[in-house]
């Protein structure tokens, strides 16, 4: 706040105001003696007032030099002002606009959204401010989402900006829009103000690590008032299959701010559109709630979202979910010997677990567009195929069973263990289930080793990293695990058909296979993977795709370097990923709940002003606002309130002044005669 | 002469000055005698003035000489005043060009003593300040008007004060019962004052007392702040006259009030003159 005067030159009878002082000290010095006649009722009198005395003294003395320190201030006609100290009359007044479009700004207040509501308040300061003031716009959330190049004098341009402010899905993040009006106001006088037009959740005022000095200027910084609000929010949906009872269950879990918020909500489930049920949801204290529902379905994968009704603002009350099965992720099997048909096939056991999946010759590989997440098969593969070892890196899984071929100088980059010479002794298998996780996916009590047979195989040298699943009797690996890239390999030392082993035909293949491509396919983007957050970019290996999007919009991505790239997430809801026609993937998009955004409690005006480093921070009421608007910017003129000071001064003065109402003094010696 | 000048003499001529109670005296006067059983010898005549009995009027001279004359006996008794002049030095207080409370004093002494002779009482008059100064004994004789006239010239103001004093010696002094005029400014122990006025009419004295104040010493009208010497001890006080006015008018008017109520407890005549009065005004004592 500072105060600037209209008539400066007055402001040079300032020590007028010293004036009583000055007198005061003068005569203080020079008291004139007088002769009288008897000094005991003078010492009388003096003994009863001295202490009252000395200070009426004080205080009249007080009031004198104030009263003329006022009167000076009077006719150099005070304007009270905020900010821009120093700041000429003259020099045009610079704004700039912070139109907060986060989705919190979506909250209804009376019928309207706060982001329309803030765009009518723009409107109206528009209409406002002097036509010379030079004005900029900022719409933003937790980036800049639209702005003026510099401040300017063009109302019908500001006007059509402001129409085109749409709210957004994104977070706030009050400090990128800061420090782009700091860059708006660079080239600005120091006449200048920045107005937050927000709902001041205190949310958006979090990720400050600098202060906003505005390039050394002071900045009059104005913001309405907090309305706070109750919300609750999904924080999370998460879909799992449940293996024992064959189908699909939604946990859902929310919050409620202020605590106790989220009674007398509910919870609604949709499934692949359809509304599958409703709940309530259970409050778990601290203002969490969750809810459980299950879907009755054993589909590969489940998409769709969880409703809560029951508050002001929609947009995070929904969240969605899309999740693939584990173990259903996609597979090829790539045969090195596809010459033979029938039960002698190398791939014959493997199609029968994979019915829906082509079986590949070797020289189909360079063809086929391996996607992540996906299993590869090989079964006594000779060559190494750089694009399956680019799939692998990318996060691809490959089970790997050697054959008669594979001893050829078959040595892939991804390979866990060195592939060695060709045993022909028989030899049974033993798990290393103390040490490998994977194996504690599988009920191996049923897996009996002993019962496995292998009569020949390779002779393998687990590589530096690598892990041994399962043993041979004579203590040679028969599993090796290892990672390569993001991906994960296993290796097999024999084959996957009964030339070489019984395992194919025992009853543990089946639900084993099945298990390890779960695994190897968990490596990938799942469930968890797929569950993005607004503006977080979608990525895949793979050849050019497209993406549906909530809206029923498609998008062609192209690929690069084996990866294509999404990045179109603005909206939350279920996007497809589709690829030569057909749906390879969903994808969820939600709200990014876990910045708080969520959360209405509002900002306090003190850490507002520890932000603002000394620049003064105004707060708009949310009603009739407009006359305080225009005095924090073109000040108020405090005249009249210096008259009625002075004149409560002045009354003050004839009171200390004359301590009390007394007759003429004559009339008393009258009186007492 | 300074005190009895030919205007002071027009205006209080046509006065009298008469006092409550009986007292004993040897000429006839305007005061009965307490003493039964003289004889109606004639002593003197005098000029009738309002009041006198017109059964005194001697209707013989009036047909001689067209004027109105009483007679006067050797049985009525004359009073004997003892007129007592404070002249302290805080009588010579004077504000504002006024003449001093002393020299205002001393006139209205000496107006008094030209009343009482002219009425044929005896009037002697005491000058004090801390002690008696002088004393000058009762006589009924006109030509002691200038005796008196001529100490009064010669007084000035002295030192300090010691009234309470003065007063209690004088009061073993004198024998007669007589009138006894205190004029002063009284700013002195006034419960002291009033206990030794109070022996006079203990001693059957009728008494009167004048305080001489100047119209200052009331008001208190100063303005700012001023060094206030004291003129009799040259003591002084800074004060801020303004402010401490209010205080002072009240202090000293109870100051006064308990003279007043003090001196009508005690039968004794009391009047407060300011130097800005007029003599003849100040000389009405009733």
């Amino acid at each position: 706040m500072s105060i600037t005067f209209l008539n400066p030159q007055f402001m040079w009878l300032l020590p007028v105001s010293a004036l009583p002082l000055v007198i005061h000290l003068f005569y203080r010095k020079r008291p004139g003696k007088i002769e009288f006649s008897d000094l005991r009722f003078i010492r009388a009198a003096l003994e009863r007032i001295r202490a009252g005395l000395r200070l009426r003294r004080y205080i009249l003395l007080f009031i004198r030099t104030l009263l003329l320190l006022l009167l000076v201030c009077f006719f150099a006609r005070p304007l009270l002002r905020f900010g821009a100290v120093g700041a000429r009359e003259a020099s045009p007044l610079s704004v700039v606009l912070l139109l907060d479009t986060s989705y919190s700004m979506r909250y209804e207040d009376g019928g309207m959204s706060r982001v329309e509501r803030a765009r009518q308040v723009a409107r109206r300061i528009l209409d406002l401010l002097p036509r010379q003031t030079r004005i900029g716009l900022i719409a933003y959330s937790d980036r800049v989402e639209t702005a003026t190049p510099s401040p300017g004098n063009d109302r019908n341009y500001l006007l059509r900006l402001i129409d085109t402010i749409r709210p957004t899905s994104r977070t706030t993040n009050t400090a990128r829009a800061l420090a782009a009006a700091e860059q708006l106001l660079s080239g600005e006088s120091s006449n200048a103000a920045v107005i937050v037009l927000s709902d001041m959740a205190a949310h958006g005022f979090r990720d400050f690590n600098t202060k906003f000095g505005f390039r050394d200027k002071r900045i009059r910084v104005i913001a309405f008032t907090p309305s706070g609000g109750q919300n609750c929010w999904l924080a999370g949906a998460h879909a799992d299959f449940d293996e024992s009872a064959e189908h699909w269950v939604v946990d859902v879990k929310g919050r409620a701010s202020p605590a106790g918020a989220a009674a007398g909500g509910s919870l609604a489930y949709f499934v692949e559109g359809q509304k599958k049920g409703n709940d309530f949801p259970v409050e778990r204290g601290n203002g969490l709630f969750a809810g459980r529902f299950s879907v009755g379905s054993a589909a590969e994968d489940v998409s769709g979202y969880v409703e809560y009704a029951g508050d002001r603002l929609l947009e995070d009350n929904r969240h969605y979910f899309a999740v693939r099965r584990p173990g259903a992720c996609p597979a090829w099997i790539i045969d090195g010997d596809p010459r033979f048909g029938g039960a002698s096939a190398e791939s014959f056991y493997l199609k029968m677990l994979f019915p829906r999946t082509c079986v590949l010759a070797e020289s189909d590989v360079d063809k086929t567009a391996f996607t992540v997440p996906g299993v590869v098969i090989l079964a006594n593969v000779r060559d190494d195929h750089p694009r399956l070892e680019q799939f692998v890196k990318a996060g691809g899984g490959a089970l790997i069973f050697l054959g008669n071929h594979s001893g050829d100088g078959f040595a892939p980059a991804y390979l866990p263990a060195e592939i060695g010479s060709i045993f022909t002794t028989r030899q049974n298998v033993f798990w290393n289930e103390e040490k490998r996780e994977v194996l504690s996916r599988f009920p191996l009590e049923g897996f009996d080793g002993g019962k496995i047979e292998v009569d020949s195989g390779f002779v393998l040298r687990p590589r530096e990293g690598a892990g041994v699943v399962a043993t041979l009797t004579s203590g040679w690996p028969f599993i090796v695990e290892g990672a390569y890239g993001s991906g994960k390999v296993m290796l097999c030392a024999s084959t996957a058909s009964r030339q070489w082993n019984n395992m194919p035909t025992r009853p543990m293949f089946a639900p084993f296979i099945k298990g390890l491509c779960g695994y190897l396919g968990a490596a990938q983007p799942s469930a968890e993977k797929v569950m993005l957050k607004v503006g977080e970019p979608f990525r895949r290996s793979g050849s050019v795709a497209e993406v549906e999007t909530p809206a029923g919009r498609r998008v062609k991505v192209p690929a690069s370097g084996g990866e294509m790239l999404f990045q179109d997430t603005e909206d939350p809801g279920i996007y497809r990923v589709i690829s030569a026609g057909r749906e390879i993937l969903k994808f969820a998009v939600n709200l990014d709940t876990d910045s708080g955004e969520s959360d209405l409690a509002p900002v306090s005006l003190a850490a507002l002003k520890r932000l603002f480093a000394g620049n003064p921070v105004i707060l708009l009421p949310g009603q009739d606002w407009e006359k305080r608007f225009m005095s924090v910017l073109a000040g108020t003129d405090i005249t009249r309130a210096l008259i009625l000071v002075m004149l409560v001064l002045f009354l003050a003065e004839i009171i200390f002044a004359n301590p009390a109402v007394e007759r003429n003094p004559r009339e008393v010696a009258g009186k007492i005669i | 002469m300074k005190f009895l000048d030919t205007v002071t003499i027009s205006k209080i001529a046509n006065l009298r000055l008469r006092v409550k109670s009986v007292v004993e005296g040897s000429l006839a006067g305007l005061h009965s005698s307490s003493l039964k059983g003289h004889s109606l010898e004639f002593a003197q005549h005098r000029e009738y003035s309002p009041g006198d009995e017109l059964r005194r009027i001697d209707w013989k001279v009036f047909g001689r000489s067209d004027r109105f004359f009483i007679k006067q006996y050797q049985d009525e008794t004359n009073l004997r005043a003892h007129i007592v002049l404070d002249a302290s030095g805080s009588m010579r207080f004077a504000a504002e060009g006024r003449e001093t409370k002393l020299s205002y004093a001393a006139t209205l002494a000496a107006s008094l003593s030209y009343l009482l002779l002219r009425q044929g009482d005896a009037v002697g008059l005491s000058v004090f300040d801390e002690t008696f100064r002088f004393h000058v004994p009762p006589s009924h004789q006109l030509s002691h008007l200038s005796t008196l006239i001529g100490k009064l010239e010669n007084t000035s103001a002295g030192g300090d004060t010691d009234i309470v004093a003065v007063l209690r010696d004088m009061g073993q002094h004198i024998r007669r019962r007589s009138l006894v005029i205190v004029i002063s400014d009284l700013l002195g122990d006034d419960a002291g004052v009033i206990k030794a006025l109070k022996y006079f009419r203990f001693r059957h004295h009728e008494v009167i007392v004048l305080q001489v104040l100047d119209p200052h010493e009331i008001r208190f009208p100063y303005d700012g702040e001023h060094a206030f010497v004291h003129l009799e001890r040259k003591e002084q006080v800074f004060a801020d006259g303004e402010a401490v006015a209010r205080e002072y008018r009240r202090i000293f008017g109870r100051f006064l009030a308990g003279y007043k109520s003090g001196f009508r407890q005690a039968g004794i005549d009391y009047r407060m003159v300011t130097t800005d009065m007029p003599f003849e005004s100040a000389l009405c004592l009733k």
